[in-house]
């Protein structure tokens, strides 16, 4: 493809943990956060000549890879026996749960997170993992700003509240 | 509160992830199909058995074929060995021409469920047929199909080790060794009647992307070591290594056949920016030469692709060599136009819009054709989240059930 590959390696290198390490708190699994990153990478790759004139190529990214954990989660609702497979791993289950092949360490906090719809997890995450202010937010989410405030202040409360009930019998959270 | 101490403890779990090497540049598209044709998740797995695992004795025929010769190519190695394993016989007859596609219902879905098989269903039901096991040792990653609808060949790894999860084995092998090519007959009923093994090769020469020929006498898959592809015919082990010029590579998931002879693929730019040639070409697998003499260019890959466009790897070469059906993606503004285009395989004339244009603005899920007649007069093709037929200039939705969509979803299923 007729792509400036040395100007996307650098983007590339310099964005990649970021994007994948935000789907990961979303997804929770190692394999599928990959399996994402790489497709939303791929992606710009692709149409790189366009994609790099924007202001924040990594804005681009960061909404294909949302979008696409979206699609998993639809393919999740669809065949659930990994969804049971992951519920005996964890605790509690939750309509939005992943084909996870890799997932990563059970803590309190990441079996509340994953306890989230995922319209809040992914609020949540790019509030606090990818410290975005509401406005990015709401940008790479397609929604308002008010949208956004509703949600993380959704997510924050149930995610406490988990935390709280659950602080005695996990140690990994304080 | 918890506010302060949440953005240390999120990044601290998903360190694991994130202090991973970063993947090279090169395997990003590959990497991600691959992976795709291996996240298709389950209901169940109900199984039925249909091994017919004879015992055989293998014969090897490596190195009958020879590299493509002419300009220098990428590096070479040996050619792949690979064991023919006799059992090959021809598939049944294509539809006739102008055939409604309710004569070609089943579709094919590899790595089904935690064992690795592959699930037969109806597309225009939704209704499962079976599940069927993967032969002993194998986990199914990949499929592909004759012209008949009942012969398909399944790619599957064997070695390595199984990932474990939950107390139990499940997903593919961890550094497979062997990829197998298997050979699913299916009855009228879109019941299998048998599954073998046709062919082997090391893990490190097949790559994820093949197809198989209308009679399903000829295999072409994906080369990992040249970036190109391998044609080999079942029924006499003949051989040929395609390795693309100027260190370009060929989409080994653009492959597709007409008939025997004549294969379909996009060749893409590889540290060559400007390469010539670039785009959808069509192969005679008897000329001489090497992949770019023995190959003309169809479709210059800006006619598909725009300017600043992706392609998607959708294309297929209708069974009788005459036409071409081509995703196109076109930018329009901030959003990108997709659509599934009929093209002339002889003179890359655009003949026919055979979906409607959506507009996304994403790359996905992307419009692709599935299915053609021999002649391209009936196509069917998913585009949005419609399934959409082309009946001889006339469209149409029709109700399809893909097994999945988003994601990679030419990869998740064969039709």
């Amino acid at each position: 493809m007729p792509v400036q590959t040395d100007d996307f390696g650098e983007f590339y290198e310099a964005s990649y943990r970021r994007v994948v390490g935000l789907v990961a708190a979303i997804v929770g699994d190692r394999q599928q956060a990959e399996d994402i990153a790489q497709e939303a990478f791929s992606r710009a790759l692709t149409r790189w000549h366009r994609v790099a004139r924007y202001e924040l190529p990594e804005a681009w990214v960061r909404r294909v890879a949302l979008r696409l954990t979206v699609d998993a989660a639809r393919r999740a609702r669809r065949a659930r026996i990994m969804s049971t497979l992951l519920a005996a791993g964890q605790r509690g289950a939750s309509s939005d749960r992943y084909d996870a092949h890799d997932p990563l360490q059970a803590t309190a906090l990441s079996v509340a997170l994953m306890r989230l719809p995922l319209p809040q997890r992914q609020v949540l995450v790019l509030y606090y993992l990818a410290d975005l202010p509401v406005d990015d937010i709401a940008r790479d989410c397609g929604i308002s700003v008010g949208t956004v405030r509703a949600r993380l202040a959704a997510a924050r409360h149930r995610l406490h509240r988990e935390l709280t009930e659950s602080d005695e019998e996990v140690p990994n959270v304080r | 509160m918890f506010d302060d101490s949440l953005h240390g403890q999120l990044a601290d779990w998903v360190r694991p992830v994130t202090s991973l090497p970063i993947p090279d540049i090169r395997v990003l598209r590959r990497r991600a199909r691959r992976r795709g044709m291996r996240r298709v998740v389950t209901v169940a797995v109900v199984t039925i058995v249909v091994a017919a695992v004879a015992g055989g004795v293998t014969a090897s025929r490596a190195g009958t074929g020879r590299p493509a010769g002419g300009r220098p190519v990428a590096p070479q190695t040996a050619p792949p060995r690979i064991v023919i394993h006799g059992r090959w016989q021809p598939a049944g007859p294509l539809p006739s021409a102008g055939a409604s596609p309710a004569v070609a219902p089943y579709i094919v879905i590899p790595g089904y469920g935690g064992a690795g098989g592959a699930q037969v269903r109806n597309m225009f039901t939704g209704r499962t047929i079976v599940t069927i096991k993967p032969l002993p040792g194998q986990y199914v990653i990949g499929a592909a199909a004759a012209g008949d609808d009942r012969t398909f060949v399944l790619q599957a790894e064997m070695g390595g080790q199984q990932q474990e999860f939950g107390g139990g084995k499940v997903g593919p092998q961890q550094n497979p060794t062997t990829i197998a090519f298997d050979e699913l007959r299916l009855g009228s009923d879109g019941r299998p009647l048998s599954l073998v093994t046709l062919l082997t090769v090391s893990a490190r020469d097949a790559m994820a992307g093949f197809a198989i020929s209308q009679d399903a006498s000829m295999l072409a898959y994906a080369n990992s070591q040249n970036n190109g592809f391998e044609t080999v015919s079942l029924a006499t082990g003949a051989r040929r290594s395609w390795a693309p010029p100027d260190s370009g590579t060929v989409s080994g998931t653009s492959l597709s056949w007409a008939g025997d002879q004549t294969l379909a693929f996009e060749w893409l730019a590889g540290d060559n920016r400007h390469p010539p040639g670039l785009g959808l070409r069509v192969l005679n697998i008897d000329a001489p030469g090497n992949l770019l003499q023995a190959s003309r260019l169809v479709i210059p890959y800006g006619q598909y692709c725009g300017a600043t466009a992706a392609c998607q790897d959708g294309q297929l070469l209708t069974p009788d060599g005459s036409k071409m059906l081509v995703t196109r993606v076109a930018a329009d503004g901030q959003d990108y136009a997709d659509s599934v285009a009929e093209y002339s395989a002889s003179t890359g004339q655009r003949l026919a819009d055979v979906t409607p244009t959506i507009q996304t603005p994403y790359a996905g899920p992307p419009c692709v054709p599935l299915w053609t007649d021999p002649s391209g007069d009936q196509v069917i093709s998913f585009c949005g989240e419609h399934g959409e037929r082309y009946d001889d200039g006339h469209l149409s939705r029709v109700t399809l059930h893909p097994p999945m969509y988003g994601l990679n979803f030419g990869a998740a299923f064969v039709w």
